[in-house]
């Protein structure tokens, strides 16, 4: 089972694990959680601007969720991704990955957020005191 | 064609998108980025530099030799920092 959720609102990452645990028997689940940095090279984050090509990025994450699922026989798949205007410390994404054995969540997981950042079409724009600056591609 | 500009090329050419008839002798992506350049400054500021620019035709990314016949829409932007 794959969800994928493409929201300006914030999202309650304990909610989302609950619902992921509820009644389910995978035997492993990994979660990784993505969130606005508070300090970087250029100074205190005040905010963190989120672009993004809808269409394009519901289309790459939901296909790259459907390369994890068959490559590593996942059994449910969750990932949501922020965009608009948000702060230091809230969360940008979250990706979990269930499988019966750990190795197969955890690599799916890495894999997808990989994947994500290099493929995705979202632009981070960080906010500080003086100035922004477009985040430049780290792989 | 529908054209869509994101991030630092939306705000350097101060505009989300536009539609751009396709001149005939255009016939990949490279020659549209040329034929972009060549149009205005403010297309060459933003485009010059086309190491740094990645494209999508209909949602899905291509190559700069990528041949444009038949797509409706394209999307110009720098390297994604999603994530």
């Amino acid at each position: 089972m794959i969800t994928v959720k493409i929201q300006k609102e914030k999202f309650n990452p304990q909610k989302i694990l609950k619902n992921a645990e509820k009644g389910k028997e995978y035997g492993a689940l990994v979660s990784f959680i993505g969130s606005v940095r508070g300090e970087t090279n250029n100074g205190k984050v005040k905010k963190l601007f989120i672009e993004h090509y809808k269409n394009m990025a519901e289309k790459i994450i939901y296909k790259t969720a459907l390369n994890a699922e068959k490559k590593w026989n996942l059994d449910y798949c969750y990932i949501i991704h922020r965009y608009g205007t948000l702060k230091a410390g809230e969360s940008i994404v979250m990706v979990i990955t269930c499988s019966k054995h750990r190795k197969e969540a955890y690599a799916a997981n890495e894999y997808i957020i990989d994947w994500l950042k290099i493929n995705a079409p979202f632009w981070k724009k960080e906010i500080f005191e003086n100035q922004s600056k477009w985040v430049e591609q780290t792989l | 064609m529908r054209v869509l500009y994101f991030a630092k090329v939306r705000e350097i050419i101060g505009l989300p998108e536009e539609n751009i008839d396709l001149p005939s002798n255009i016939q990949t992506v490279e020659d549209f980025l040329d034929y972009l350049i060549s149009k205005e400054n403010k297309y060459d500021l933003a485009l010059s530099n086309k190491e740094a620019i990645h494209i999508a035709c209909d949602e899905d990314h291509v190559d700069k030799d990528f041949v444009l016949k038949n797509t409706k829409e394209i999307a110009i932007f720098p390297p994604v920092t999603g994530g």
